[in-house]
């Protein structure tokens, strides 16, 4: 249960900046956060918030905020700012005191369009937008959980009508959002605006929304049940991505956060959206490709058994070539220097392919550049 | 019309016979396993999408992946000529279903009726195949 081993660090490193704060300048922290939310806020908003918040990087005035009282908006609680996806609302609970204290958030749930996303202050209501707007205007990917139930009923067409009916959609967490963000960015030459101007124009973009699901069925057939466990799923037939329960408390240490060297949640969300954009985006283009460079290969379906070959990075990716093309493409865009030491056949395939999407202008000077250099001018 | 009548002979074509078929310098090599088949080795074409996995000296399965079937063969036309078989899951995908027919030695996968591959062997029982040859894929949890 990596979500409760990680529960239990994030309450020492609590203890610990808890500790540190108190012997520096006394009992202020105590006056201005209520532990008990703290693991509601560390669930809901990520250990950073929480650290943020008990290291006092989240200012009083801050938290006296929130939540967002109808008297301290025009509108009387609904923020009434349009993005690209919609009107946000918020919807929260207020839980200042009169008698001087002030206690910590209590995330609440605003909606932007259709999508409902959990915040923890004002800042992250703001940051929700901008990554909504962003997503579309910029990468053409919209938020849509209900497309995510639509493409579900669409490719499970055997499940039971009952069971397809009972798909329920789920809050976005922040550090989904913003794993997701990330995860979007690495294929941002062939998203949106950019892939206009991308090698691949002409094709149709393989991701335009993704969904935020709680559980899903089994596989293909009339008493599938709901089940969790899956983290992820790409649907072609509505060029959708979407994220089920299952990654949302994840730590994969296979994915390393380029900041921290160190593995950690937002990191293993990234790596998975990076793994179902794979599917759409990547696999469909350069999958005959792969199967071709890669002896571990016999074809898409199956591995050839070569003695010698090597082997997809995990052994998830020994599943089909398809995964094999996403766990290669997560963990390059993830931990290169890791694909690179146990598969550096895929690392430099992946390389040249991510290359390939330069603009047509920027490759011609590529191409330049190396022609002078190789008749040393 | 059995839409596979004119590739079940390869399942009884001898290694020599196997190697010929395949063509140029095509020979017996070593692989790590087909499925459950262990101590295996293969005389494998990547460009036609075949394998003959041999095991004990013999042809044990001829795998024929999409570039090896003709268009006759397809999802619907086994299913009429074999019926649905028993039903695994299949490595091709989350989706994906693999149909065993054992008892005429055929078992192929498909996904939203897109055939992903057809195996061929000696007829035998479900259990047996299921045993001695298929290998459960992981579940899809991505």
């Amino acid at each position: 249960m990596p979500g409760k081993t990680q529960q239990r660090r994030v309450q020492e490193e609590v203890a610990e900046v808890k500790a540190r704060r108190q012997s520096a300048s006394g009992p202020a922290f105590e006056a201005r956060a209520v532990p008990g939310d703290l693991l509601d806020l560390q669930r809901t908003a990520g250990n950073q918030a929480v650290l943020r918040l008990v290291d006092g990087t989240l200012t009083a005035p801050t938290l006296q905020r929130w939540p967002w009282s109808k008297s301290s908006k025009k509108g009387g609680g609904k923020e009434g700012s349009k993005g690209t996806t919609g009107t946000a609302t918020t919807t929260g609970t207020g839980t200042t005191t009169g008698t001087g204290t002030t206690t910590a958030p209590s995330p609440k749930v605003i909606k932007i369009g259709k999508e409902q996303i959990r915040v923890a202050n004002p800042q992250e209501e703001e940051e929700a937008k901008q990554i909504c707007a962003k997503l579309k205007a910029d990468f053409g990917i919209s938020l849509s959980s209900p497309t995510s139930i639509a493409a579900i009923k669409k490719e499970y067409d055997e499940v039971g009508k009952a069971t397809l009916d009972s798909l329920e959609t789920n809050v976005w967490e922040m550090k989904e959002l913003r794993g997701v963000l990330t995860a979007v960015t690495h294929f941002a030459p062939i998203l949106g605006k950019q892939r206009k101007r991308s090698p691949l124009a002409k094709r149709a973009q393989g991701v335009t929304s993704l969904g935020r699901v709680k559980k899903q069925v089994d596989a293909n057939y009339k008493d599938a049940p709901l089940i969790e466990g899956v983290m992820g799923e790409y649907m072609s037939g509505k060029s959708n991505v979407t994220l089920f329960d299952t990654q949302t408390d994840l730590v994969d240490k296979r994915y390393i956060n380029p900041t921290t060297g160190k593995a950690d949640n937002e990191t293993t969300i990234t790596a998975n959206a990076v793994h179902e954009m794979a599917h759409g985006l990547i696999e469909p283009l350069y999958e005959d490709g792969w199967v071709k460079t890669m002896d571990f290969w016999l074809d898409a379906e199956t591995p050839s058994g070569e003695m010698g070959a090597e082997e997809p990075p995990t052994q998830y990716g020994q599943t089909n070539a398809g995964e094999d093309i996403a766990e290669s493409t997560a963990l390059f865009f993830t931990n290169r220097a890791n694909l690179e030491t146990l598969a550096p056949k895929r690392a430099e395939y992946l390389a040249a392919i991510v290359a390939s999407w330069a603009p047509a202008k920027k490759q011609e000077v590529l191409k330049a550049t190396k022609t002078a250099k190789g008749t040393g001018k | 019309m059995n839409p596979l009548a004119d590739l079940a002979g390869l399942r009884e074509l001898s290694v020599q016979e196997a190697a010929d078929y395949v063509g140029g310098d095509a020979r017996p090599k070593a692989i790590s396993q087909y499925g459950s088949l262990r101590d295996v080795q293969a005389i494998t074409s990547k460009e036609r999408g075949l394998q003959f996995v041999i095991q004990d000296g013999k042809v044990r399965l001829v795998y024929l992946g999409t570039a090896a079937l003709p268009p006759v063969v397809s999802n619907e036309s086994l299913t009429e000529a074999y019926g649905t078989g028993e039903t695994l899951r299949s490595r091709q995908g989350r989706r994906a279903k693999l149909h065993v027919a054992a008892d005429h030695g055929v078992a192929w996968s498909e996904q939203d009726g897109e055939l992903g591959f057809v195996e061929l062997f000696a007829p035998t029982t479900f259990d047996r195949y299921r045993d001695e040859i298929y290998k459960e894929p992981p579940s899809f949890r991505q």
